[in-house]
Formats: C-alpha cells, sequence, structure tokens
C-alpha cells in the first residue's frame, strides 16, 4: 500500500519515462514550503492526486487472521478507493504530452509497480483538455489530463480475543458440574 | 549615488534577524530544501499590523514585517524558494523585495508564516 505522497512521485517517476522530460521537469503540485516555477520556455507537468466518489469504495470487508508468531489476533479492513490523479501539463509540447502519456499508461510494463501495491489504472481516461492561461503577459500552454486509478487499502488492529475461561455449572440440586473446554484448533 | 545604507545598521534601530537561505533541487518530483542560517543585524520594522484571524479551525495569527538589509535578501529563485526571516522568534517569508541596492540596501517585506 503506497501513501498519498509514495503515489505521486511514483507517477512522477512514470511520467517521466513516457514523456523524456527530466527530473525536476515532472513535479508534484502543493508542496508545504512552496517550490520555484519554471519558464514560459519550459515544459513542465505537476502531478496532484485526489480521491473521487464511487459506489465501489462503499462496501468495507472486515476480516481476522491469526498472527501466531506474535500471539495476536489481527482484524483487517478492506476497501477501494478511487484515486484520481490530475496531471497539469505545460509549454509548447503539452498537448503531445497529454497524449502520449494517455496513450502509454496503458502499457502494463509501465504500471506495473503500482500494480505490485495494488493501484490499478480504469482504462477509460478521459480526453485531455487545453486551456492556456496568462502569466506574465503572455499566453502559456495549460492542458489537464485526469488518470483514474482503483486502489485497494488495508488498515490492520490488533483485536483482544478470549484465550481461556473458567465456566462451572450448578445444578438446580445445588451439585457442581466440571466442565472442560477444548481448544477446537489443531495443535502443532 | 546617494549611499543611505548606514541608517539601517545605527543601534537605534538595528535589531538582529536569522535569514534562512534555501539552494535546495527537486528529488523525484519533489522539492528537496537544503538550506544555510545567518544572522542580519538591521532595522526591522511593522508593515502590517500582527492580526489574529478567526477561522472554524482555530486562531491565526498573520501579519508582515519590513526587514532592511545592506546584503541582497531573495524572493523564490530557480536554485532556491524565497528566505524565511526569523525575527523575535516568529517565521515570515519574503513576498517580496524592493531592490535599492544602488543606494545600499534592500528592502524585503516578508509575510508571517508561523501560524500562532
Amino acid at each position: 500500500m503506497m501513501t498519498r505522497i509514495e503515489f505521486e512521485q511514483e507517477l512522477v517517476t512514470i511520467i517521466q519515462g513516457i514523456t523524456g522530460l527530466a527530473d525536476g521537469f515532472v513535479r508534484v503540485g502543493y508542496q508545504l514550503q512552496g517550490q520555484p516555477t519554471f519558464k514560459t520556455t519550459e515544459n513542465v507537468i505537476l502531478v496532484a492526486v485526489t480521491l473521487f466518489d464511487s459506489d465501489y469504495d462503499k462496501p468495507i470487508e472486515k476480516s481476522y487472521k491469526e498472527d501466531v508468531e506474535n500471539d495476536v489476533l489481527i482484524e483487517s479492513r478492506k476497501m477501494t478507493v478511487g484515486y484520481q490523479a490530475r496531471l497539469t501539463i505545460y509549454g509548447s509540447s503539452s498537448v503531445d504530452n497529454a497524449l502520449k502519456i494517455k496513450a502509454m499508461v496503458q502499457d502494463n510494463s509501465i504500471m506495473k509497480n503500482l500494480r505490485a501495491n495494488e493501484i490499478f489504472l480504469i482504462s477509460s481516461t478521459p480526453s485531455p483538455q487545453r486551456v492556456p492561461i496568462l502569466l506574465n503577459q503572455q499566453w502559456y500552454e495549460q492542458v489537464t489530463l485526469d488518470l483514474r486509478f482503483y486502489a485497494k487499502v488495508v488498515y490492520n488492529k490488533e483485536r483482544n480475543y478470549i484465550e481461556s475461561v473458567e465456566v462451572t455449572i450448578v445444578t438446580d440440586t445445588g451439585e457442581e458440574l466440571e466442565v472442560a473446554i477444548v481448544d477446537p484448533r489443531p495443535t502443532t | 549615488m546617494i549611499d543611505v545604507s548606514e541608517i539601517i545598521e545605527d543601534p537605534d534601530f538595528a535589531s538582529d534577524y536569522t535569514v534562512t537561505r534555501d539552494a535546495g533541487e527537486y528529488v523525484k518530483g519533489v522539492w528537496v530544501p537544503d538550506t544555510t542560517d545567518f544572522n542580519i543585524t538591521s532595522a526591522v520594522v511593522p508593515y502590517s499590523p500582527q492580526q489574529a484571524e478567526y477561522t472554524e479551525n482555530g486562531d491565526f495569527i498573520t501579519g508582515e514585517m519590513a526587514f532592511y538589509s545592506k546584503q541582497v535578501l531573495y524572493t523564490t529563485r530557480e536554485d532556491g524558494i524565497s528566505d524565511v526571516l526569523t525575527y523575535e522568534g516568529v517565521k515570515y517569508k519574503i513576498s517580496h523585495v524592493k531592490l535599492w541596492g544602488k543606494f545600499g540596501y534592500y528592502k524585503a517585506i516578508a509575510m508571517r508564516i508561523s501560524t500562532i
């Protein structure tokens, strides 16, 4: 399972591989302390991951597993979440880069590291949108492309469970009966 | 040109503040700051009031100070983000600089980034 920033950095690596842009020209957006912007002569892509609503993220599956080594019971809650990676693509090659990314992310070999982390591309990628913006008195090419993914996330918690209990049955005549509770699990 | 810088370091006006200067780089798309600190003794004056913003997320303090310096102070540039200035324990990030270098000094307006 990847954190949001790990996911964004993996996307940075993937997009650099597809577009051939050098290190530092594919960037994670919304960084806490800010970051230097780019020149209007440069091709730069910003990546920002958010979530989208989906019927698939509603069921939360609960399961239990015994951790024999540590003698604890693990409760797992699994769900599917929808991630939307918004790529904001700047520069004179922005349309070309957007179309290239849209096509090449379908390549299974490119996405294998994400798949290994249970993040799967939804193959029907929407069309890129071209919306030039005015920066420092110059019209600058800007294209947005949204990639959508389903990811499996699992959260674990140690749960307490009853190891043994003492049981006494007292009959209506006051007689105490011995009771043996047997662990049904096979002993090894 | 008249050099008017002497007054900004006059003990009657000067205060100590620390400049945190960044020379970071991108690592897998994330800007990783690489900072060095140095001290300046020069005039520091209020530029806008320290103001409380009462929001549903808590009370934030905002405000701006003007920092004078004989050394150049930087806003964000290609190889680093804006200088962060620490004055009386509060951090301010430079939002603009007046380049009065020919007259011997620089004036930076910095916005408070310490939220409280």
